[in-house]
């Protein structure tokens, strides 16, 4: 009997198992192809204006000349020269004190802005939650011109206080110590309230029940920050950090726009001077090298954010849901 | 323990939760003067003769105020053409990424196909990649499909931008699974959840990626000034940086009205898309 069900089952199985397979074959297929067909759009785009370019920019960085005469091939020669210009090693310097200056105020002021904002009911919260909004709308040129407003030796409003006080005029992107902090609160005036924006969002969507759990436990305000808002905000806030950083690494706007990278390149960052290179010392493939020199510098310090954040978050975040 | 038996700890107490108050009103406080500062001085100079601007003492406010600069603005540049630029270019790339950054977050976020993780991780090494790298290969690939200078290199080469993809991916996530196992079992496809239950409940993120679309679109410098050429497509920062002369006196009276008129199509989008967000469902809330 038992045999016999065993013989019936095997029959079964080796007349329809291929159809079977052919099936669930078929309908993964179908599974992958609707999840490309979601794809698509951005695929395309992705291709052809993302990386077809960076394919361009690899093979223009073992390359020089190309503005006047044909490009020649020259290995890895621009690579090299890069990791010896001390121009370059100056700029990379400079762009992680931009770092230091601007993201540090940017991540504790946005998110201590977002906290004030989920908890505070119409009223004045609303009013504030705009005028912190609107430095984040001002195009980056009109922002650049309205800081000058601040920072401009004659009308600016800075030196205009400065005079009332009796400070005298000041003249902040003229002076070497005071150029590069002058264009880092220029960025964090203009990005702070965006992260604001995005941890609010993320904040609004931790479920008040925790919150009123870990009060009812008689958890402090501090505790339930530690052990409820971060925990749930926690990849939201993991993103802003990584953002954040890599936006000011790749400052270049407000630099240009302000100083140009003087006085004396003491605030020329590493992607202005990639610039230079490119237009105005005419050499694209010493640019483009800079450019991708700078990209695995990013790439890696993403990483080692991450990490640090994924280790830092189990010790802190382990017991958390 | 009642007020009335021991009125010192109740004071005590009343103080310890007043002081949270005090600090928050005290970091707001600090917070809008350092954002609302610069505008109210770049504000008050659009409204004086420069001559004026520069003189010392300050005059703070000029009454009656000079309405020269807006003027000479409108006569005298294309500063109308170089608004309606912007927000047309702002405005297509900003429907385009909704729709395509929410198709290929849900894709991220729900389905498992192979290529997955490569995909995910060469886009995100793309947000690490300064646009301003980019600008010497887009240039010469702009030329060789034919398109430079004219809209199509303004509104093409944005629709790349991975960042809204990882947004929507995370907003995505964040959704119970739950409601589209009921409507697959209900005989859903996978279109039809994405359009009938995806985008409807990751409204929020459809907000903020259109939020940043729009912000990014509307504030790009470099890329307008290296793809277009002909003043008919100059775009508001394109135009603004125009008017400062590369020599001679620049008017400052000219681009603090500039800046102000820049503004006012921006702040108006901006909140109109802040009021769809406030009154998008939060994720959270679907549990019940």
């Amino acid at each position: 009997m038992a045999a016999a069900v065993s013989v019936q089952r095997a029959d079964i199985g080796s007349s329809e198992a291929p159809d079977l397979r052919r099936l669930r074959v078929r309908a993964k297929l179908r599974r992958h192809a609707i999840a490309y067909c979601f794809l698509l759009p951005n695929l395309v785009a992705f291709a052809v204006f993302f990386a077809w370019p960076i394919v361009a920019l690899v093979r223009q960085s073992l390359e020089r000349g190309g503005v006047l005469g044909p490009a020649t091939f020259v290995g890895l020669s621009n690579w090299k020269a890069a990791a010896h210009d001390p121009t370059f090693l100056h700029s990379l310097v400079v762009t992680g004190k931009y770092c230091l200056m601007v993201v540090p105020p940017v991540i504790v002021l946005g998110f201590g802005v977002a906290l004030i904002f989920s908890r505070s009911r119409g009223g004045g919260g609303s009013i504030a939650r705009v005028v912190i909004l609107l430095p984040v709308l001002a195009p980056i040129v009109a922002a650049a011109f309205i800081w000058q407003f601040v920072v401009q030796p004659q009308f600016g409003l800075a030196s205009v206080t400065g005079r009332l006080v009796g400070f005298g005029s000041l003249d902040p992107l003229g002076s070497y110590s005071l150029a590069l902090p002058a264009v880092a609160a220029l960025d964090i005036w203009r990005s702070f309230g965006f992260w604001s924006l995005v941890l609010l969002a993320a904040l609004l969507d931790v479920p008040r029940d925790l919150y009123n759990a870990a009060r009812l436990d008689g958890a402090s305000a501090l505790r339930r920050f530690w052990h409820v808002t971060l925990p749930g905000t926690r990849s939201t806030t993991l993103i802003v950090v990584v953002l954040s950083i890599v936006f000011t690494m790749q400052a270049f706007d407000s630099v240009f726009i302000l100083t140009g990278g003087g006085p004396s390149n003491t605030s020329e960052t590493a992607v202005l001077y990639m610039y230079q290179s490119m237009f105005v010392n005419a050499n694209p493939g010493y640019g483009a090298a800079l450019g991708l020199i700078l990209v695995i510098v990013i790439i890696l310090l993403t990483g080692a954010v991450v990490a640090l954040f994924r280790r830092g978050g189990r010790r802190a975040f382990g017991i958390a849901p | 323990m009642t007020a009335v038996t021991e009125p010192e700890p109740a004071l005590r107490r009343r103080l310890a939760r007043a002081r949270p108050a005090v600090l928050t009103a005290v970091v707001v406080a600090v917070a809008c003067l350092f954002a609302i500062g610069p505008f109210a001085y770049l504000i008050s100079a659009a409204f004086k003769h420069s001559l004026v601007l520069f003189s010392y003492p300050p005059h703070w406010i000029e009454w009656p105020p000079y309405f020269g600069n807006f003027r000479y603005l409108l006569e005298h540049t294309a500063f109308l053409r170089w608004a309606s630029n912007s927000l047309g270019v702002a405005a297509i790339v900003t429907i385009a990424k909704v729709l395509m950054d929410s198709m290929a977050g849900y894709a991220f976020a729900r389905m498992r196909f192979p290529g997955r993780t490569l995909i995910m991780a060469v886009m995100a090494t793309g947000i690490m990649v300064p646009t301003a790298v980019l600008i010497v290969p887009l240039y010469f690939l702009v030329k060789s499909l034919n398109i430079f200078d004219t809209y199509w290199a303004l509104v093409l080469p944005p629709l790349a931008n991975p960042v809204g993809v990882f947004i929507m991916w995370s907003y995505i996530s964040a959704l119970p699974p739950e409601i589209e196992q009921a409507a697959r079992i209900d005989g859903c496809g996978p279109f039809q959840i994405y359009w009938r239950m995806v985008l409807p409940l990751a409204q929020r993120g459809l907000v903020v990626i259109a939020t940043y679309t729009f912000l990014v679109q509307y504030g790009s410098f470099v890329w307008p000034l290296v793809g277009t050429q002909s003043s008919r497509l100059f775009v508001l920062t394109t135009g603004l940086s125009s008017l400062q002369p590369s020599l001679g006196a620049t008017n400052w009276g000219v681009i603090s009205a500039a800046c102000v008129l820049s503004m006012i199509p921006i702040v108006v989008v901006f909140f109109g898309l802040q009021r769809l967000f406030r009154a998008a469902p939060a994720a959270a809330g679907l549990k019940g």
